[in-house]
């Protein structure tokens, strides 16, 4: 815990928290200290010396000397002055050196307006230019589809390589050359590699490294309408700004929050929105008539009179499917809308199973539920199943943090602050927190994992329930007589030996014996040390909530076995394409034997052109909406646009067919679905405060101009009833609200961006953070911002997770076990529609090692084929040198529509060590 | 002369039996193998003029280091060379002491005979001119290094016969 | 070289660090650095204890020769002692010597190599450390040479490895060669580069004593100090306290370059006055030469005139004089001489090395290049001399990185002090007083990037 010192600053003392840095403690008391090289997630390192202040050793002292503020630890009594003249001149005559090589360009460089280089020249009032010499230039580099890259405007702060390479243990950008001629980029031109490449444009201090698609679609920052949002691509839940101008989706920035993305996004997180401008999106009611196989265009009006006929037909059967990647309320409205009994969760069944299993789990508290910024301070992982660099890329990042706990204990030893950041390096070396891997195959965090264990899917519950038991005997204190294998003592004593061990697992393995034993490992953890955790990675954004509201078995598989048998007069569906889950031609012929089939969407899909009614269903970015992410996080997004008439949020389209018209009601039938969606009530601000938020901001130019090439009148600008952010420029803007305390509940004003007096980049959310050296969430002053933790809520239940049985469900035939291999570009189906992730997708492929291969006598690229009742796939297969033994992974999406009967059809020789017959 | 754009790409590159054997008994030295890497670099030098995009990746294998964090230090350093280089690399000295002693028309002197400014390579491939900062032997100034040779107290008079004697040592 | 043999542990030696240098080639030989008495510091070391040694060179008052003149003995204490402390320790010589003007450490490392190794091994025995390195310049190909034969006559003859003269000490000595950049000479970006890293100085605290190469305990010294030790050990602290002729204790390599009558290098007390070096030692200036001023201490000390002639080379009384006692090595600036040219090539030098890490430095410097060219060319305005006095305040102490900028601006600040005159007859009369056709080369000498 942070204590608190006084600082006398130009001899007026104040307090500060004293883990931290000069430079932070002055930012925290609003003080408009100019730096580059510090970064509140990277520390200091001392290197643009531009936070120069001067220190004075006592009251006496009247000389003082400079000193740079990042790299100096505040301390009760410390004397400083800001405005001394010699600091001022080294501070103008710093930036003037900097910009002896920095182009006069910023009418034409997209980082003009959002430009800390350009905030930070303003603060020193450096205005002339004296330097007489010529500027050095640089070739710049193809970086892939996410960055450009303008090396001539680079001032050399070193943020982006530390970054790149030290925060996220990308190994592909560097910095060349040296003197005033370094360069900062790739070996040779390519893709970046890293999956948080995006962040370099929010990082880098100026135009270097610019956020490519938004380059296609280019607005100032002072004409971006803002919102904040929640990223809709992974089940972490990360906090986004979404930006927008004229109806197209601009660019998405990171939103701070402590507790889940702190400062980064992921790629995907990032780029993703891409789906919302696509071609391929909904914007009009199609009716197709059945007799006469004609399709028509329909109005409002039309639709609700042809859904409310259907509705109401005598005969009625209906059934709705929700959505994983659709919000709370959406999928509220269905339910009302079907009833519980005839509402599926558009999932497979044994997903649903899994996400049930983590709900009882929780609901029983015998786990911890831990956020990434706890897993980023806990003192070791153990990551099993689950490639989170593939599924759920910002808990990959966190993880990497939570390595380098040990160093910053061993350099705390020498009296070293974590924010001493090189070093802190220096002195850890390579000694890292224990982070242990059990996965099918190889992930991006082996770099810095201690152990890195490539095992079948039936080794690695061996050796889950093995540690398990050595665990319990060790706890028992009594000596068991069993005795236990090497690595699962080894990992045992990891775990013992550490505070805080956390449990990271996710569903994507599709394997619910291995989450079960995760589960029990964890939960026996959490009896001996109240300090574990436990976080588990699941499919979407929403799949923790959807399944909250489905009951056991309303899932696809059992839909899709209910529609065969009976097939309902009425089947509506939303937000999910039943292809991804069920082979073409078998789920055509069920879909044909139903009468109306509606399907709410969002773009153009297989599911969409089988639909005799299809209601376009506003994105993330139109709409307000709640979403529970998989720590049972319940968070508020906001639109950014509104929703047309034609293209409504599914709420929207059902609220006249369910009787949950307003927006109160829908909430309070929430409520009644689950005790556990009680605190929904507190993250939705219906209230009009005082204070409308605009999403423009002040500077916003040419509202009048912008629709002037069709008139020249001013449009009046949308009204938004549902909240109290406004689409205009009028109102409160760029500063975080206080909470307001309504004596019921405790409102937060949403904040549509960030700014500060003077900082117009995103570095002014540094004016406005809670200093500390660490993410401490609890303390946050950003507090109800976190969202709210629905299972911290309520009174434990009572549960046992199951025992997990060896041979259960994963695809096991001969010892060979099929399992899903997932990507960061491939699997998320919204994502698909981004052309800069598209350019990112890898080929498909079948993988195994080298002895599967042979033993199924296949060289690289040759093609296998993998089939199930009605469905193959035939795929090149690609020879992994680091894929465990007796195992072949298939793509995600094949892997689903697979469902649990696959098998390989290539003739198989199991165990057979003396080669194949045939080869 | 070479420029920089012409640098060849694309070309595979193995390593030696030697190189590989020089950067093993390196590695015995270093707890980490970026230990080596500026070692490592350096006998590629040796044996091949300079290091290449080719050989600068053959090493980024061997050594199993990323390719950029070798090229991020390759690069940093003055004497290994990311561009060919002449036969004979010529090192005058530019430092303060040879300058006072007339080491700026000595240096005038070789470009004028080779035809070359400083960084560049004649275009017969004989000789590299790259000053270096003093060298060390301001007593005998002015100076030049090449062929791992210093040579002292030179006189302008003497660099026809000093370059020539440079060749024909390379040569045999 | 004024050389003194002594193979006689009786006789005190007054010229220590020189007395192995003999007239013949095989002198850095182990052979005969053993005859005239090597090693023999070492053997006396391994009968003391560690902290007596360690006592006994804090004694000696021992001064870093470096550049700094850091106090050994204190440096050395304060790294971690006992069972507990980390290892391996490492000690590291530094023998980079790139400098502008300085050119001692090449004889040591040529003629001396035993006398290194030793200072090494009594360093290594007195800290409890496990490996040396010496990181020396990759142009000092002789000197290369001569060290790796030496360390090979070390492990032939259980000097170097396990179990060093049967004491049960073990040691092991590793050469580095620069691939070349001044500031590898600063001992943190010299350790970097050992770990294979760009140069880049790190930040202090943590000091390489306590965490340095590989996170390690590490000790860098200069050639020099390091030589000093076997002697220390050999004829005691009050014999090396003796030796100097002022206040700082021992000898010290000098030299002088530049046009002078007998440019070399001369061991001679600490305290030596700077006259006697130039006037006795070097002869003075060259005929048809006049001594305009000159650089005490290497090419990154401040400018001094003949009026501090009196000054005792000492650190504390050169400090005095605002200049710094560096290397030692003098840097001697005649009448026919552009002073700016000087400071410009000095300059350049500096921005050239820069590593480019800190803002004053990577981009100060250029620009100070930039206008004393531009002065130099005849080009220049009065308001520039405000501007380079502005960027000489800019790299000050402390408002770098590391004391490369710093050192960089010192010839610089007094020569604008020293010889203003100078920078504004080039402004007001267009062109260079010197010599026009000198300034007219340097611009047809690129800049030589890679
Ligand atoms: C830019 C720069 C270059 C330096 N170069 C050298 C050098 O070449 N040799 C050296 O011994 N010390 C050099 N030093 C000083 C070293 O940092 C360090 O102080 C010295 O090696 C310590 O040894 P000493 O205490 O024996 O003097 C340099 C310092 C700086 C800032
Ligand atoms: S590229 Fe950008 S982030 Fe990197 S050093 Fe240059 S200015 Fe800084
Ligand atoms: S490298 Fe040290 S001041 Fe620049």
């Amino acid at each position: 815990m942070t204590n608190k010192v006084t600082i006398f600053i130009e001899d007026l003392p104040y307090q500060v928290a004293d883990d931290i840095n000069l430079l932070q403690a002055c930012l925290s008391l609003k003080l408009d200290i100019p730096y580059f090289c510090w970064h509140p997630a990277m520390g200091s390192v001392g290197a643009c010396r531009q936070c120069a202040v001067m220190q004075y050793q006592d009251e006496e002292d009247t000389r003082g000397r400079l000193v740079m503020s990042c790299m100096t630890p505040v301390a009760e009594g410390m004397r400083i002055s800001f405005s001394h003249e010699k600091a001022e001149t080294f501070r103008a005559t710093n930036i003037e050196a900097m910009m002896t090589n920095h182009p006069h360009d910023c009418p034409v460089c997209e980082e003009g307006g959002d430009c800390h280089l350009q905030d930070m020249t303003l603060l020193t009032g450096h205005i002339t230019r004296r330097y007489p010499g010529t500027k050095r230039t640089h070739n710049n580099q193809y970086l892939g589809p996410f960055l450009n890259h303008e090396m001539n405007r680079c001032i050399g702060c070193y943020r982006c390589v530390r970054f790149y390479r030290d925060y996220c243990g990308g190994n592909d950008l560097n910095v060349f050359s040296s003197k005033n001629n370094i360069f900062f980029g790739r070996a040779e031109p390519g893709n970046l590699e890293n999956e948080f490449s995006g962040n370099l444009a929010e990082v880098c201090p100026t135009g270097v490294f610019t956020d490519k698609p938004f380059s296609q679609h280019y607005i100032r920052k002072w004409d971006l309408q803002s919102a904040p949002s929640i990223c809709t691509h992974c089940s972490v839940g990360c906090n986004t700004y979404v930006t927008e101008r004229g109806g197209i989706i601009r660019k998405i920035n990171n939103r701070y929050n402590a507790a889940i993305n702190g400062h980064f996004l992921c790629d995907r997180g990032r780029f993703a929105y891409q789906h919302v401008n696509h071609d391929n999106k909904l914007t009009q009611i199609w009716s197709r008539a059945q007799q006469s196989q004609t399709t028509h265009i329909f109005d409002n009006e039309q639709a609700h009179s042809q859904l409310s006929q259907w509705l109401n037909e005598t005969d009625a059967q209906v059934l709705g499917i929700g959505s994983a990647r659709s919000s709370l309320e959406n999928n509220a409205a269905l339910h009302k809308l079907v009833g519980g009994n005839n509402f599926y969760a558009g999932i497979a069944n044994n997903e649903l199973k899994q996400l049930q299993l983590l709900t009882k789990t929780y609901e029983s508290k015998q786990v911890a539920l831990v956020s990434l910024s706890q897993i980023e301070q806990s003192d070791a992982v153990l990551l099993v199943g689950e490639d989170v660099t593939q599924t759920a890329p910002r808990l990959a990042l966190s993880i990497r943090q939570m390595t380098k706990n040990a160093g910053i204990a061993q350099a705390a030893k020498l009296g070293i602050k974590p924010w001493q950041d090189e070093a802190v390096r220096n002195i850890s070396q390579d000694s890292k927190s224990p982070l242990i891997i059990i996965n099918t195959d190889e992930t991006k965090l082996a770099d810095v994992a201690k152990y890195n264990l490539k095992l079948a899917p039936n080794k690695q519950l061996e050796l889950l329930i093995e540690i398990e038991a050595y665990l319990t005997s060790k706890y028992a204190l009594t000596p068991s007589a069993e005795t236990f294998s090497d690595l699962a003592i080894a990992i045992a004593e990891e775990l013992l030996a550490a505070n805080n061990p956390v449990v990271v697992t996710g569903t994507h393995s599709f394997d619910i014996a291995l989450l079960s034993a995760c589960l029990r490992l964890s939960i026996l953890l959490r009896k001996h040390k109240n300090n574990s955790g436990f976080y588990c990675a699941t499919s979407s954004i929403n799949a923790l909530g959807l399944s909250l509201l489905a009951q056991p078995d309303h899932d696809i598989d059992n839909l899709i076995h209910s529609i065969k048998s009976t097939p309902p007069t009425l089947l509506i569906i939303m937000e999910t394409d039943l292809y991804r889950y069920c082979a073409n031609e078998k789920l055509s012929k069920y879909l044909d034997n139903i009468k109306h089939i509606v399907v709410i969407e969002q773009i153009m899909n297989d599911t969409v052109k089988m639909a005799d009614l299809v209601l376009p269903a506003a994105s993330f970015a139109e709409q307000h909406s709640s979403w529970l992410n998989n720590e049972g996080r319940l968070q508020r997004a906001y639109a950014v646009m509104p929703a047309s008439d034609m293209r409504q949020t599914p709420v929207q389209w059902l609220a006249q067919h369910n009787a949950l018209d307003d927006g109160q009601n829908l909430y309070r039938y929430m409520q009644t679905i689950t005790p556990l969606l009680q605190p929904i009530m507190q993250i939705v601000t219906t209230d009009k405060s005082d204070f409308p938020v605009a999403r423009q901001p002040m500077r916003s130019s040419a509202r009048t101009a912008f629709f002037a090439n069709i008139d020249v009148k001013e449009y009046a600008p949308k009204r938004d009833k549902k909240s109290n952010l406004t689409f205009t420029m009028e109102g409160v803007a760029g500063f975080r609200q206080q909470t307001l305390d309504n004596s019921q509940h405790k409102i937060t004003t949403p904040v549509t961006g960030v700014w500060s007096p003077k900082w117009n980049s995103n570095q002014a959310l540094n004016k406005d953070l809670k200093q500390s050296s660490f993410q401490d969430e609890a303390d946050s002053s950003l507090g109800a911002d976190l969202g709210l933790k629905i299972f911290d809520q309520l009174n434990s239940q009572e549960f046992t997770v199951p025992a997990a049985q060896i041979d259960s469900p994963s695809q096991q035939l001969n010892n060979l076990s099929i399992c899903p291999q997932h990507h960061i570009y491939s699997n998320d189906e919204l994502a698909d529609y981004s052309s800069s992730i598209q350019q990112l997708r890898p080929e498909p492929v079948i993988s195994l090692n080298q002895q599967q291969a042979n033993h199924l006598s296949l060289k690289s690229g040759e093609k296998l084929t993998i089939s199930s009742d009605d469905y193959n796939i035939s795929l090149p297969c690609f020879i992994s040198k680091t894929l465990a033994d007796q195992v072949v992974l298939v793509p995600f999406t094949e892997f689903l529509r697979l469902g649990t009967n696959m098998h390989i059809a290539t003739k198989y020789s199991a165990g057979n060590a003396n080669g194949d017959a045939n080869d | 002369m070479t420029l920089a754009n012409e640098i060849p790409t694309n070309e595979t590159v193995e390593l030696s039996d030697v190189e590989k054997a020089q950067i093993d008994s390196l590695l015995l030295k270093t707890p980490y193998t970026s230990g080596a890497s500026i070692d490592a670099l350096k006998i590629i030098q040796n044996h091949r003029g300079w290091v290449s995009d080719g050989s600068l990746l053959a090493l980024a294998l061997y050594l199993n280091l990323p390719l950029a964090d070798l090229d991020s230090v390759a690069t940093f350093y003055n004497l290994i060379f990311r561009q060919p280089v002449g036969k004979v690399v010529l090192h005058p000295c530019d430092g303060i002491s040879c300058d006072l002693m007339g080491g700026q028309k000595i240096r005038q002197c070789l470009n004028k005979q080779l035809k070359i400014t400083n960084g560049q390579t004649t275009d017969d491939n004989q000789f590299t001119l790259i000053p270096l900062p003093c060298l060390g032997a301001c007593d005998k100034a002015p100076v030049m290094i090449a062929n791992e040779t210093l040579f002292e107290l030179i006189q302008a008079e003497n660099l026809p016969l000093i370059l020539n004697n440079l060749i024909k040592e390379k040569s045999t | 070289m004024n050389t003194e043999k002594s193979s006689e542990k009786s006789t005190y030696p007054t010229k220590p660090l020189t007395r192995f240098i003999t007239d013949d080639d095989n002198c850095w030989q182990l052979q005969e650095y053993q005859d005239l008495g090597g090693y023999d510091g070492l053997k006396h070391a391994l009968t003391l204890s560690r902290a007596a040694v360690l006592d006994e060179i804090k004694a000696s008052n021992l001064r870093g020769r470096g550049g700094a003149g850091f106090p050994t003995g204190l440096k050395w204490s304060f790294v971690p002692q006992g069972d507990d402390a980390p290892h391996p320790k490492y000690l590291i010589v530094n023998a980079d010597e790139m400098e502008p003007g300085a050119f001692k450490d090449r004889l040591l490392l040529e003629k001396t190599p035993h006398q290194i190794i030793e200072g090494l091994l009594i360093g290594g025995y007195t800290l409890d450390a496990d490996i040396g390195y010496i990181f020396i310049r990759g142009d000092y190909y002789s000197a290369i040479q001569h060290i790796e034969i030496a360390l090979q006559e070390c492990y032939d003859n259980k000097l170097l490895g396990k179990d060093i003269l049967g004491s049960g000490f073990n040691f092991e000595i590793h050469i580095h060669t620069s691939a070349g950049r001044y500031i590898c000479g600063e001992e943190t970006a010299l350790i970097n580069a050992l770990e294979g890293k760009r140069a880049i100085p790190r930040a202090k605290p943590p000091f390489p004593q306590v965490a340095g190469l590989w996170g390690k305990p590490t000790i860098v010294n200069n050639v020099e100090t390091f030589c000093n030790l076997p002697h220390i050990l050999n004829f005691g602290a009050d014999w090396f306290k003796s030796l100097g002729r002022f206040k700082d204790a021992g000898t010290k390599i000098f030299g002088v370059s530049g046009r002078v009558k007998n440019p070399g290098l001369w061991e001679l007390p600490m305290g030596t006055p700077i006259g006697e070096i130039i006037e006795h030692y070097a002869g003075g200036m060259s005929d048809g030469y006049k001594l305009k001023g000159y650089l005490p201490g290497g090419g990154s000390t401040d400018f001094l005139l003949a009026k501090h002639f009196d000054t005792p080379m000492d650190y504390d009384e050169i400090g005095k004089q605002r200049s710094r006692m560096g290397t030692g090595t003098i840097i001697v600036l005649d009448d026919k001489y552009c002073p700016v040219a000087m400071v410009l090539n000095l300059v350049k030098f500096f921005a050239q090395e820069s590593c480019g890490w800190c803002t004053p430095c990577r981009d100060g410097l250029p620009w100070a290049a930039v206008l004393l060219e531009k002065i130099e060319q005849g080009k220049g305005e009065l308001a520039d001399i405000k501007q380079l006095e502005d960027l000489c305040k800019f790299a000050a102490p402390g408002n770098t990185f590391c004391a490369l900028a710093p050192g960089a601006v010192e010839p610089l600040q007094s020569a604008l002090n020293y010889f203003r005159d100078d920078f504004e007859q080039h402004i007001t009369q267009k062109s260079c007083p010197y010599c026009v056709q000198s300034c007219e080369q340097s611009h047809l000498e690129e800049d030589h990037d890679k």
